[in-house]
């Protein structure tokens, strides 16, 4: 499962979609490294409005890049996270983490 | 009782009627008058017998049920006493879990501390995963390196071999110069000396290599596995916990705003109870008014004898009729007493009290 990344006036998107598990870290890390090292995206954000299911795993991944984007000084955001995605993070508080943008 | 109040215009009925007789009226009159009055004062004496009866009767019923309605009333005062103690008691029992006592935590406070440490050990869980993710990187990262360090050891194994056999061919061609390559023999056997140690090295370092390799593959499995570990079913443990808190936190006030209830209505009942005894006081007024009655009674039943002496006295013929008639009017106006005004069971305002 490849993800799509797209660099927009200094934002990179990265867009995940399906179900995200552990299996899927490769190609999460190839994406979101891409969108890190683009040198014209000064923002990061993963737009989860395609994901049909979140495993728990797939936070631990993400607030990882997480930690290397703050190191890049780049800022990241979840945006348009569906439905079994929003809940999911309301659960366990995970706009305390990463900010979560509608 | 019309008959006695009406004294006044009958007496003088009979003065006027009595004065100008000249005579007495025949004898059939007068008997028939005594009998008329026999007949009257009969008829009187079975009214008032029956009256009594009833009498008895209803005070026998109202006293019956009197009895019965106050002790129903003292145990249902009894019941609301013990129902206000219960709410007062239970409203003691939730006040210690809700302020709390040393060793104790108010239920608010212990869902708040639920909920903290619920928030904590899923946040844990999201950091295990990331420095996972970080550790699987960083072995991969590792492995990548040690498989460049074996082509390094790769060469340098080549270079050993190589070496050897350049020791080798400087053996051969010092043993073609006999005594002249004597010295060069030496210096070609101690670099092939060199060139064995070497590779022996190299070999351990291979084989040493390939044993961290084994163990950094296994480390690198067990980080996987690790950051996949799917802790969805905590994350679900955790929102069911707080929607268990949530609404025991919410019993505990429906709970309170009972329990509060309970006392307003206990407390009423009480005062609705008392307000129902205070009430049953108009037995004695009931039974103030029966004896009035009973008493207006005799003074009924004195009447008829009166009558029945009248009409004996008519009956004898002795005494002039006219003269009879206004002897009984003076004594019946005795009868003409007013009526008793008792108080009322609704107010003890105005009224004769007797009894309390």
């Amino acid at each position: 499962m490849e993800f799509k990344t797209v660099v927009d006036s200094g934002c990179a998107t990265v867009h995940l979609d399906g179900r995200l598990a552990y299996g899927v870290y490769p190609d999460f890390r190839a994406a979101t490294l891409a969108a890190l090292e683009h040198p014209a995206a000064t923002r990061i954000q993963l737009d989860m409005s395609g994901v049909t299911f979140l495993d728990s795993s797939v936070l631990g991944m993400i607030l990882y890049f997480n930690q290397k984007a703050r190191a890049a000084h780049k800022e990241l955001a979840i945006v348009r996270p569906s439905a079994q995605v929003a809940e999911v993070l309301k659960i366990v508080n995970f706009s305390k983490l990463v900010p979560i943008l509608p | 009782m019309g008959l006695f109040r009406s004294k006044g215009s009958g007496r003088a009925a009979l003065e006027m009627e009595a004065a100008p007789s000249p005579g007495e009226p025949p004898e059939e009159v007068r008997r028939a008058l005594a009998a008329f009055l026999r007949v009257q004062a009969g008829a009187l004496e079975e009214a008032i017998r029956e009256q009594g009866l009833k009498l008895q009767q209803a005070e026998g019923l109202m006293g019956e049920a009197v009895r019965g309605f106050g002790e129903a009333l003292q145990e249902l005062d009894v019941l609301a006493k013990n129902q206000y103690e219960l709410a007062m008691e239970l409203h003691r029992v939730l006040e210690v879990s809700l302020e709390g006592q040393s060793g104790t935590q108010s239920v608010e406070a212990f869902a708040s501390s639920i909920r903290g440490t619920l928030d904590l050990f899923v946040q844990a869980m999201m950091e295990i995963g990331k420095y996972s993710f970080q550790l699987v990187d960083e072995m991969e990262s590792i492995q990548v390196r040690s498989a460049s360090m074996g082509e390094s050891l790769g060469e340098l194994a080549e270079v050993a071999t190589r070496t050897h056999m350049l020791a080798l061919n400087a053996s051969i061609e010092a043993a073609h110069a006999r005594k002249y390559g004597a010295g060069f023999s030496v210096v070609a056997g101690e670099v092939q000396k060199l060139a064995d140690r070497s590779g022996k090295i190299s070999d351990q370092i291979s084989s040493q290599m390939r044993e961290t390799g084994e163990v950094l593959a296994r480390a690198q499995t067990q980080a996987g596995l690790i950051a996949s570990n799917d802790f969805n079913e905590i994350i679900h443990s955790k929102q069911s916990a707080e929607t268990m808190v949530t609404a025991i936190s919410e019993s505990e006030i429906r709970a309170q705003a009972l329990v509060a209830r309970m006392e307003e209505v206990g407390m009423a009942v009480r005062a609705q109870v008392g307000r129902s005894i205070q009430a049953l006081q108009f037995e004695d007024m009931v039974r103030q008014i029966l004896r009035g009655v009973t008493v207006g009674s005799g003074h009924l039943a004195a009447f008829s004898a009166k009558l029945q002496a009248l009409a004996h006295e008519v009956d004898l013929g002795g005494r002039p009729l006219a003269g009879l008639m206004l002897q009984a009017a003076r004594e019946f106006e005795a009868f003409g007493e007013p009526a008793h005004n008792s108080v009322q069971a609704a107010s003890m305002d105005s009224g004769d009290v007797e009894l309390f």
